[in-house]
């Protein structure tokens, strides 16, 4: 029974300084939503808001149709996995995960048998004894987990879960964290800086930028059709092409590197959205290719990732060259 | 720590010869002069001891003249402490709770301001309070209560203390896992300031076993407490026995001190996180 | 969806934390008033009995005077030399090897977890006409006449130093922790001089420790009284000890009661002045 999350017009403002400006957003029940943005982009405060960790100065949020706003965080039948986990460190794993429970007053074998499962549930089956300061960072992170989804809650939150993790970690916590989710089926919020995170790991992607959200989509729509020049860029590299038609008042085509391939004659005819320039710098990246060019009308930097090798001999810095626009269809253009 | 040493440099060797020796005069030797005249065979204590005789301990551990005010000190002392760690803890955790940072602020303020009144006029408060109450069987009362109040602001420092080095996230962490105030205090709070409130306990505990100036103030004639006692056989001569009571009372200071600081270390070595 | 009831909704939730926080402070506030306000109002008004006629006995009286000037300067050069014994000696211990850290550490605290009064004992025994400084003179530079150190001024303030210098020692080197190592190694590569890192890393990290450590000694030293009564004698009483006479021997608890007043006044003032400025209470412990 996963709950619905809406939330509705939140403004928080610290001093002066407003943090958050208005913010409207619906989740479905189930779904797994992440908070995208850069530090100061009010992500953590919108979840504290959702938590009841922090109060909203105006609008409100509702768990399945009804308004949380005058509930305390224990009321609110909330799972939130801190960045730094939060682990009792005077408790075992076990208490650890049991702690809910007993917040809740279950009795003793229920909190055994739930206990149990949710170990089992994060592959921590046989740690249940032990101490927590024993246990390596992917680990505690299996336990908090276990120990925020115990008492069934009806919203897991999750601030920055991976941030503490090294990058190996990390990838193979996001594909285990979305198992979990889609196992349990329940409704979720995360917050992250990390573009790759985050579609790698949700439903829909909310970016915010200084406290208003610009963007609401799936991975796919917000990589392929970015809502402005700042969620283009943001999301993965993009090269914003200056578009001037007939009336002198183009829009703005967002070209993703992978998209332009890089060609050194220059007599073949140019196809949409080509540009030439010089070469400025060739790096490798193992598959891809990263070719850095000077546009040569605006003086701009624009980026082509090609897949493969590219011939070096030819690409010598400063070595003229055309980039061509390989599938004109999937560029967006921004008016 | 190591980058402070280097930092010195050749200086640092002046430094620590000086501190060594600070450490030699104003600690060590008054403390090993004291102890050294309890073991003389003379009737006055003095330096040095002339040879060596157990008789001044004996008469201090038997002599209802030294165990009756022991007594007394020691059942004060456990009162006044169980007041003090009780009040202190509540008001740590209380002023840990406080949104506004300036209410904390003056809350601290508050709570270490009993260390800038002077003993004496807190003394002369009291007094004339139990006059003018007419409370002449409820000075012990008074007296308890000054005390408590002279180790308050050492037992909410260290608590206060400890409070602002846990993680914060726990005490959300357990608010968002669904438990009220009360869990929280006991469940988690608690028993990771344990140590913390334990090593605040015996030093409240010394500080008003040790107490004297109240005392002296409140208790009636007659009715004494160790200090006091100590106090008054100090103004007629220093005896052997005198100086015998001054160092079983400091061992046993020490000890319990020593212990608890052990206990604490123990302790948190056990229960470590990054 | 509850948007209309914003005014009944914060409240509630402005209300949720208050019970807690009442239970956890009021206690506390309780005992506060009873045990330091009550009496102080008490005093004030017993002081004030005889319509000031108290404090004009009080400041015409030499003995007070007297016993004033000298409460205040000794306050002043206990903290004074406090302040410097004490943060060498903190800089010495976080700057010492384990086993001498250890040793410093051990005096230290072994010192202050022994009442007042028996460490004053140890100093009276040292300082006595014929006591351990004599045995020491008599033995080693072959003195004959008795040390004239016991119930003098000067008898005083070695012992004074030795209380109060844990007071300054133990915050100084908690504060050293917030001394950045990485800025410690910096400056050393680009070849400052020791003193140089000690006045531009070490001690800006450590001052605000120092302060309030300072204004605390400071503030307990004017209200000291057992280790100037039993060191200084009855020719050299401090505020304290003028008070103790007055109540005690002179039976003047009016007198005892204005001076008490001055006294507080003078103490807590600088304490809350200096909290102001200087942040004691947070700075401190």
């Amino acid at each position: 029974m996963a709950v619905g999350v809406d939330i509705w017009q939140v403004k928080v403002a610290f001093g002066a300084l407003e943090v958050l400006k208005g913010v409207d957003l619906n989740i479905a029940p189930g779904e797994l939503v992440t908070l995208l943005g850069a530090s100061g982009s009010g992500k953590s405060t919108l979840l504290n808001v959702v938590a009841g960790l922090l109060q909203a100065d105006s609008g409100d949020v509702a768990f399945d149709g009804r308004s949380v706003q005058d509930l305390a965080p224990r009321d609110r039948n909330i799972g939130f996995l801190f960045q730094s986990y939060a682990l009792f460190p005077h408790l075992t794993v076990a208490e650890n995960v049991a702690f809910p429970l007993r917040a809740r007053h279950r009795d003793k074998k229920t909190q055994g048998r739930v206990t149990q499962q949710m170990l089992d549930l994060v592959h921590l089956g046989e740690a249940g004894g032990r101490k927590v300061s024993t246990l390596s960072g992917g680990q505690r992170q299996r336990v908090a987990l276990a120990r925020a989804l115990a008492a069934e809650p009806a919203v897991l939150l999750l601030d920055e879960p991976m941030a503490a993790l090294d990058k190996h970690l990390r990838e193979e916590m996001q594909v285990e964290v979305r198992r979990i989710q889609r196992d349990v089926g329940i409704t979720t919020i995360s917050v992250t800086h990390d573009q790759t995170e985050a579609m790698t790991m949700s439903d829909r992607i909310a970016i915010l930028r200084e406290g208003t959200l610009v963007q609401v989509g799936s991975p796919e729509e917000c990589y392929m059709r970015p809502a402005d020049r700042f969620v283009a860029t943001f999301l993965g590299e993009a090269n914003l092409v200056p578009l001037t038609d007939r009336a002198g008042s183009g829009g703005t085509a967002v070209v993703r590197p992978e998209n332009y391939t890089v060609e050194t004659n220059l007599a073949a005819p140019a196809g949409p959205y080509s540009a030439t320039g010089t070469v400025r710098l060739v790096s490798y990246q193992g598959a891809r290719c990263r070719v850095e060019v000077t546009a040569e009308t605006t003086g701009e930097l624009l980026v082509a990732s090609v897949a493969g090798t590219v011939d070096r001999a030819g690409l010598a810095p400063g070595a003229p060259v055309r980039l061509r626009c390989l599938e004109p269809d999937k560029v967006h253009v921004l008016t | 720590m190591t980058a402070l040493r280097e930092s010195l440099g050749k200086s640092g060797w002046a430094v620590r010869l000086a501190a060594g020796l600070a450490a030699f005069i104003l600690f060590a030797v008054p403390a090993l002069v004291l102890v050294a005249t309890s073991w003389t065979e003379q009737r006055f204590a003095l330096f040095p001891p002339k040879g060596f005789t157990l008789e001044w301990f004996g008469e201090v551990l038997t002599s209802k003249k030294w165990l009756q005010p022991f007594g007394r000190s020691a059942t004060v002392a456990a009162i006044g402490t169980a007041l003090a760690v009780i009040l202190g803890v509540a008001a740590a955790i209380g002023v840990s709770r406080l949104r506004s940072s300036r209410a904390a602020r003056a809350w601290r303020t508050v709570m270490i301001l009993p260390l800038a009144v002077p003993p004496i006029a807190l003394g002369v408060g009291l007094y004339n309070m139990g006059r003018w109450l007419n409370l002449s069987d409820g000075r012990m009362a008074l007296l308890i209560l000054g005390q408590m109040i002279s180790a308050l602001p050492f037992v909410f420092v260290l608590v206060a203390g400890a409070i602002t080095r846990l993680d914060p996230n726990l005490h959300k962490a357990a608010q968002t896992l669904g438990a009220n105030s009360w869990l929280i205090i006991r469940k988690v709070e608690l028993p990771l300031l344990g140590p913390t409130i334990l090593a605040a306990a015996v030093f409240a505990f010394v500080v008003i076993f040790d107490e004297v100036v109240l005392a002296v103030f409140l208790l009636p004639p007659g009715v004494e407490t160790l200090p006091v006692t100590m106090l008054r056989a100090s103004q007629e001569t220093m005896t052997p026995a005198l100086t015998a009571a001054s160092t079983v009372v400091s061992l046993l200071a020490v000890l319990l001190l020593g212990g608890s600081q052990m206990v604490g270390r123990g302790k948190k070595g056990g229960a470590d996180a990054p | 969806m509850a948007g209309a009831d914003k005014g009944v909704v914060a409240k509630a939730q402005a209300g949720r934390g208050t019970v807690e926080k009442g239970v956890l402070l009021l206690p506390v506030a309780v005992a506060l008033v009873a045990g330091v306000l009550v009496p102080l109002v008490v005093i004030v008004v017993a002081s004030l009995q005889d319509g000031g006629g108290a404090y004009r006995e009080t400041f015409s009286s030499s003995l007070f005077r007297a016993a004033l000037g000298r409460t205040w300067w000794m306050a002043v050069i206990i903290t004074l030399g406090d302040v410097l014994i004490g943060t060498f000696y903190a800089l010495a211990a976080a700057s010492a090897r384990r086993g001498l850290q250890a040793l410093l550490l051990g005096a230290l605290m072994f010192s202050m977890w022994t009442s007042v009064m028996v460490r004053s004992f140890g100093w009276m025994l040292l300082e006595l006409p014929k006591g351990a400084l004599y045995w020491l003179a008599h033995t080693f530079f072959g003195r004959s006449e008795p040390i004239e150190l016991y119930q003098t001024v000067g008898g005083m303030y070695p012992a004074m130093f030795a209380m109060m210098l844990p007071f300054i020692v133990l915050p100084v080197l908690a504060a050293t922790r917030n001394v950045d190592a990485d800025q410690l190694k910096a400056a050393r590569t680009f070849g400052a001089s020791t003193w140089l890192t000690l006045r531009t890393v070490t001690l800006p990290a450590i001052r605000p420790a120092i302060v309030s450590a300072g204004v605390l000694v400071f503030v307990m030293s004017l209200g000291f009284y057992v280790t100037p009564l039993l060191l200084g004698g009855p020719s050299n009483l401090t505020v304290s000890g003028v008070i103790n006479l007055e109540m005690r021997s002179a039976n003047r608890p009016d007198l005892g009661a204005s001076m008490s007043v001055i006294l507080t006044t003078a103490t807590v003032v600088v304490y809350l002045v200096s909290d102001r400025f200087f942040r004691v209470s947070e700075k401190w412990g």
